[in-house]
């Protein structure tokens, strides 16, 4: 070990030896630490809330593209357009969707809806859309003038599998547009994970949808999944090149552009309150370092005199207080990771909790830190090494950089001055 | 064969107090030969303490030349200062300045470690120091475990450590009990003979300074013999 090296643990361990004494070091190890510990777990879960509507939206809504016109084709247009692109390469799957809205009523109070009319084996011809869609009640099963809801929608609308309700669309005869009630059933109650898709859907057969949905009152389009997004961007071109002028191709990224706004929005906020956090733990170590040299200075001195360099000392103290922001880096690191990966867990014991404390006190509903009604029933932790080894070398760096000033000044002391003073 | 191990030819220092100019030392001579030992000696605030910082190096001289172990000290640069102090002198002041986080041995160890000898014969040596200023046993205790005397001979140790051509000590026993007083005394001057270091003395004790080789007196801002 060098004599700025030897120094420099010398000086981080001091206050452990002696108890009386303070402990700046430690507590910009701490400090560092506590700092990036939320740090971690806000950028793991932003993230992850962030990647989950983006994948949900996408797969069960927006598909990964849409071929839209302004004319009015006939539905075996589409159905021969859907399954050209379907047979395309790269294509797993393609539909025609219609969508339209309406007004139903089943036992409950009126309340507005959003048919989408589907083919009546979608989640079997897309296993992804199938996956998101979860059934409280009943199943998948869209033949015979059946309905299924959204979650919210049934309770809203009072309708449990197997009631009939009544739907209200427009119809247009003649140029008038004119009520239609169409009685169906009710087969499925189903969640997508999200309250505000789950308080509108309803899924409807594509062959009702045409019946029910005029075509001035709704929109029709083909929606189509690529096997793989990551390597669609060569077979995305290909369609769009093989599209007669009529059609028009919108990409999810093109149809969720002001959801993905919002969320880079969001993320933007986020980072900038990261970025305060470190910068905040950072002036912890540049604090704690100016109370290290001030507390130092007749060493400082002491060492002048015994002939040890400026740039020795500098460094010996930059050193020390590089060892505090790396210990602290390493620990709030690896405590936020430990953290991210658990943090459903942690969720359901702070709920656990609050619930016994809200038992004990008062007669209240128990408090629910992760419902759907918040987007998320469970945080969906994915690891991102990545971001995190970066967060801790720019915090390293701006250590570094807050540790150095205090350092150099403290080099630059006269010994003769701060001798005399003590 | 030339033996000087510091010249210091007419060397002066004034400092600025509010309005007035103090001058601390007008023209000091003073030539000192390797081996050898002199006691400063002079009432407070003669300017024993600055001279000894001028040839130091602590301090600049106004006016004057000081030439200590080859160094012209008063045109030193911060680098050809830290080389002269490491290598040249060594300082034993009234006060032991022992860093308060590092051991006894590691006190002494440490100005060796700056000239970038490795850590283990730097440990060797410095427990060899301490050995021979009688405080072996005591070498992995930190300055607050130690007694007033055990402090000043690990001083003494760090600063023999280099082995350095001239000692510069600045009331070395002054802080120290009668008992230890002496017990230190003795230490630095059988120390130095048996190294060969010249000694340039601070002191206000008539019976320290007659254990050097020569006293002289700083009075007026002059260097005399008493």
């Amino acid at each position: 070990m060098s004599g700025s090296g030897f120094i420099a643990w010398r000086l981080f361990l001091r206050g452990h030896r002696e108890r009386r004494q303070s402990k700046p070091l430690f507590g910009a190890a701490l400090g560092i630490a506590l700092s990036l510990i939320p740090l971690i777990v806000v950028d793991h879960f932003a993230d992850a809330m962030i990647e989950g509507i983006i994948a949900r939206y996408r797969e069960t809504s927006s598909y990964h593209f849409q071929i839209r016109t302004w004319e009015e084709p006939l539905q075996e247009e589409w159905q021969t357009l859907a399954n050209k692109i379907a047979a395309q390469p790269g294509v797993a799957t393609a539909w025609v969707e219609r969508s339209g809205y309406a007004l139903a009523r089943a036992r409950g109070p009126r309340d507005g809806l959003t048919l989408r009319a589907l083919p009546e084996n979608a989640p079997l011809r897309d296993t992804e859309f199938g996956r998101y869609i979860e059934f409280d009640e009943g199943s998948w099963n869209l033949a015979d003038k059946s309905i299924l809801l959204g979650r919210e929608a049934a309770r809203r609308l009072e309708a449990s599998v197997g009631d009939k309700i009544f739907i209200l669309t427009a119809a247009t005869t003649a140029g008038n547009i004119t009520p239609k009630v169409n009685p169906m059933t009710v087969k499925g109650i189903f969640t997508t994970g999200y309250q505000d898709l789950d308080r509108t859907w309803a899924f409807i057969s594509l062959d009702e949808g045409w019946n029910m949905l005029a075509e001035t009152s709704s929109t029709t389009f083909v929606g189509g999944k690529f096997t793989s997004l990551a390597q669609s961007s060569a077979i995305w071109t290909q369609i769009k090149n093989t599209l007669a002028p009529r059609w028009k191709a919108y990409s999810w990224r093109e149809l969720n552009r002001y959801l993905l706004s919002n969320l880079e929005s969001t993320r933007s906020i986020l980072l900038v309150i990261m970025g305060l956090i470190i910068i905040i733990a950072v002036l912890n170590v540049l604090t704690s370092m100016v109370m290290l040299t001030l507390e130092h200075r007749r060493e400082i001195g002491t060492l002048k005199c015994t002939g040890t360099s400026p740039g020795t000392i500098s460094l010996a103290f930059t050193a020390a207080g590089t060892l505090a922001a790396l210990i602290g880096i390493l620990f709030g690191l690896a405590a936020g990771l430990l953290m991210s990966y658990h943090i459903n867990s942690i969720i359901a014991s702070i709920e656990y909790t609050l619930t016994l404390i809200n038992g004990i006190f008062t007669d209240a509903p128990p408090p629910v830190l992760l419902s759907e009604g918040y987007y998320l029933q469970e945080v969906p932790v994915k690891m991102r090494w990545l971001v995190t080894s970066v967060i801790g070398i720019i915090t390293l760096i701006l250590s570094i950089g807050a540790a150095w000033l205090p350092a150099s000044r403290a080099a630059g002391l006269k010994p003769l001055e701060v001798l005399r003073k003590h | 064969m030339n033996n000087t191990i510091l010249s210091v030819r007419g060397a002066g220092k004034s400092y600025k107090s509010g309005p007035e100019t103090l001058q601390i030392l007008k023209e000091v001579n003073l030539e000192l030969q390797a081996g050898q030992s002199i006691a400063v000696m002079g009432a407070s605030g003669s300017g024993k303490s600055t001279l000894l910082n001028l040839i130091g190096g602590l301090d600049n001289a106004d006016c004057g030349e000081i030439e200590s172990c080859g160094f012209q000290v008063n045109q030193l640069k911060e680098k050809e200062l830290t080389a002269y102090r490491s290598k040249a002198i060594g300082f034993v002041f009234q006060f032991h300045y022992l860093l308060k986080d590092f051991t006894a041995a590691e006190n002494v160890m440490l100005p060796m470690l700056m000239r970038g000898i490795p850590r283990k014969q730097a440990k060797a040596q410095a427990e060899e120091a301490l050995e021979q200023v009688g405080i072996a046993a005591r070498s992995g205790h930190y300055p607050a475990q130690l007694s007033g005397g055990e402090r000043q001979r690990a001083a003494l140790a760090r600063a023999l450590i280099n082995r350095p051509k001239l000692i510069l000590a600045d009331e070395p026993t002054g802080s120290l009990d009668e008992e230890h007083r002496s017990l230190v005394e003795d230490l630095i001057f059988s120390r130095i003979a048996e190294s060969g270091t010249a000694l340039l003395l601070v002191t206000h004790s008539g019976e320290l300074a007659k254990k050097a080789d020569r006293t002289m007196l700083l009075r007026e801002g002059l260097l005399q013999n008493p």
